[in-house]
């Protein structure tokens, strides 16, 4: 083998571009100068530091769903509850034990209240009577 | 925070559910005569539906109660009728009572501040009438 004497060497190093890490080698040659070109770029491209986690907005937006079902829920609920038919107090069913003569129901508009009067009712006697 | 808001939404609206549903029941016995003294002070708010509609001229507030809705076989002593109420108030049943004997029975559906008059009930100086409200 033969050997290179120290002074060319340093000569031939001088000579040598100063490498930079930041600019990759050009033409590449093989697959280790490639590797190498890669491995300088990654090291360019700033890795994102690691956070604080992120919040799951789909937990807020399952939570104000739910909520809105439930209000949507009781809402149906009581309108189908409600009889919307009539502002009056409505008797459903009627039973009179005691003896009377006729029953007269009125509703007053101003009001929206509602009249039931039994004629002529005698609480001693019985005379049942449905409606 | 926003989920404690959204679980605070929830609880608020599962919660006034049963709350709206309920509500206090008045129930008056109002004697009505045709006496020549005023309607008392405690029936103004019916006084006038009273005039219109029936032949009597005077109403005075012989008793009167409250019990809460939803009942559960509330009762009211009013003079010398007994005045029982169970269910809600969209489906309150009414039972009245004189001297152990029942004189009727129904079943109503009650408005808010809605009043519903029961009367004919015998008296000596006239009719008794029973009046509901919820409120």
């Amino acid at each position: 083998m033969k050997k290179i004497p120290y002074k060319q060497i340093k000569q031939a190093l001088s000579n040598l571009e100063p490498e930079n890490e930041t600019q990759p080698k050009a033409p590449m040659s093989n697959a280790d100068d490639f590797r190498e070109d890669f491995m300088a770029r990654a090291r360019l491209i700033v890795q994102d530091t690691q956070t604080a986690p992120h919040k799951k907005p789909v937990n807020t937006w399952f939570l104000a769903s739910a909520c809105a079902a439930a209000f949507f829920i009781v809402a149906g609920v009581r309108m189908i509850n409600s009889d919307s038919t009539s502002a009056y107090t409505v008797i459903k069913s009627l039973e009179i034990v005691a003896s009377h003569s006729a029953v007269l129901i009125m509703e007053d508009e101003t009001k929206d209240s509602t009249v039931l009067w039994i004629v002529d009712m005698n609480t001693n006697a019985s005379n049942g009577e449905n409606i | 925070m926003n989920i404690r808001i959204c679980f605070a939404l929830l609880f608020v609206t599962l919660g006034a559910s049963p709350c709206l549903a309920g509500g206090n029941l008045s129930i008056r016995m109002i004697e009505a005569s045709n006496k020549t003294t005023p309607s008392s002070s405690g029936v103004q708010d019916v006084v006038s539906i009273l005039e219109k509609s029936l032949p009597y001229n005077s109403f005075n507030l012989s008793a009167s109660g409250t019990m809460k809705l939803p009942a559960k076989k509330s009762t009211q002593r009013l003079g010398g009728y007994t005045v029982s109420c169970s269910g809600k108030q969209k489906n309150l049943s009414i039972k009245v009572t004189h001297e152990k004997k029942t004189i009727l029975n129904t079943t109503v559906n009650l408005r808010d501040n809605k009043p519903l008059i029961l009367g004919g009930f015998p008296s000596e100086n006239g009719k008794l009438i029973l009046v509901f409200v919820v409120s």
